[in-house]
Parts: C-alpha cells; sequence; structure tokens
C-alpha cells in the first residue's frame, strides 16, 4: 500500500518584515523599508507525510523592499548587467512537523541565495525558525 | 490561519481547496545576514503574513476526501485481516 502522502503546490507567499532593516551602502546608512517575501520563479511545492507527520517545502521566493529597488536602478544607471541588479531570489527550503489537532505546521528552514552581485551567497544568509509553539 | 480543526484541514487539502497558514507577527524568526558591501550585519526579525497550499490534482484523487487516515489505516488492517484467514 502506498504511503500517506499529499503533495501540493505552494500557490502563494505573502511576507512582510513590516520594521525592515538598517544597511550600509557606499559609506551611507539606508533603512530598506518594510522587507517584503513573496514567490519568485515557479516550482514551489512540497510534499506532507501524515505517516509520519512531516513537512517539507521549497519556496522559490523573491525579496524587495523600496531602499533596494532604488539601489537596482541607480546601479542599471551605472551601466551594470540587468542580471545584477535583479531582484534578490531565494530558495528556502523547509521541514517540519504537522500536528493533527488543528493541522498546523511547525516549519523551519534555510535560504540558498541565488547568484547576485550584491548578495553575494557566500555572505548572505537566511534562515527561517521554528515558531515556539 | 483560521479556526478549523485538523480534520477539516485536511478535508479541505484533499479536495483541491487552498489552504493557507500565517506566522505570529510577534515572532522572532528570521535571521538575515546581509553581505559586506552592504554593511555585513545580521538581523533577527519579525515576520507577519501567510503561505497557502493546494494539493496536486493527482494526488487529490488518491486518498478519497471522505477518508480520514485513521479510517484507511483501519480499512487496510481489516482487508489484511480477511485476507490472512481467508488464506490459513
Amino acid at each position: 500500500m502506498g504511503r500517506n502522502l499529499l503533495q501540493f503546490d505552494v500557490t502563494d507567499l505573502n511576507v512582510t518584515v513590516a520594521e525592515g532593516v538598517k544597511f550600509k551602502w557606499q559609506g551611507k546608512e539606508i533603512d530598506s523599508g518594510p522587507l517584503t517575501i513573496k514567490l519568485g520563479a515557479p516550482g514551489s511545492a512540497g510534499v506532507i507525510d501524515y505517516d509520519n507527520g512531516t513537512v517539507d517545502v521549497e519556496y522559490r521566493s523573491r525579496i524587495s523592499s523600496p531602499a533596494l529597488e532604488e539601489i537596482y536602478d541607480i546601479l542599471e544607471d551605472m551601466g551594470e548587467e540587468r542580471g545584477e541588479t535583479a531582484p534578490f531570489d531565494v530558495v528556502i527550503r523547509s521541514k517540519g512537523s504537522i500536528f493533527g489537532d488543528d493541522h498546523s505546521l511547525r516549519l523551519a528552514g534555510k535560504g540558498e541565495i541565488a547568484d547576485h552581485r550584491l548578495f553575494n551567497p557566500a555572505e548572505t544568509s537566511l534562515e527561517i525558525l521554528a515558531p515556539t509553539h | 490561519m483560521s479556526s478549523r480543526s485538523g480534520a477539516e484541514v485536511r478535508d479541505a487539502l484533499f479536495n483541491g481547496r487552498p489552504v493557507s497558514w500565517g506566522f505570529n507577527p510577534k515572532e522572532k524568526r528570521v535571521i538575515l545576514t546581509f553581505p559586506n558591501v552592504l554593511g555585513g550585519e545580521t538581523y533577527v526579525l519579525c515576520i507577519a503574513g501567510y503561505y497557502t497550499f493546494v494539493a496536486r490534482p493527482l494526488e487529490r484523487t488518491f486518498v478519497p476526501s471522505v477518508f480520514s487516515s485513521d479510517l484507511l489505516r483501519r480499512g487496510a488492517c481489516a482487508i489484511k485481516q480477511v485476507f490472512s484467514r481467508s488464506t490459513a
């Protein structure tokens, strides 16, 4: 008998980091404004294993903020290749547990940063912690 | 994201309806490190919002929605027992 699996597509991801961050660029401190994380490239999907109570999911996401968009525009005006000024793409691979009482999910994951002129994958990281409850 | 029971959420998934889960906006769940060219800082941040899953059509026909996993397991056990008896 086959395992009790449910394969699914992630059809929406709508996340905001309202507080934003303050970062430095060319000696100036810049407020990013609210960061948004939304679906980027197609193919976000995962699987729920009801037998083991586990979830695996991959979010192909795109992170943006008003300040980052301005920097991309400046870089583009300076003649950078368009591919180097594209939005910041991250594949977030999350794993976790499913709880039967309310079908809540407890997911944690790490991001794999796509090549980018500003967001050097060797120096950039994104981690999503599991919820505390 | 809703107060539905686990069985209701699962039934919605198996029937191809979108189901969303939300983040607690007061909980710091993201650790983000910027590259050196942008200061190299690490931030621990709260996130708000949601994500939505929809089962793939093939999967939706795999397990009829009217059955819970427990019922299916019990059914499989019952079939196994009948089969064992008839072949013993």
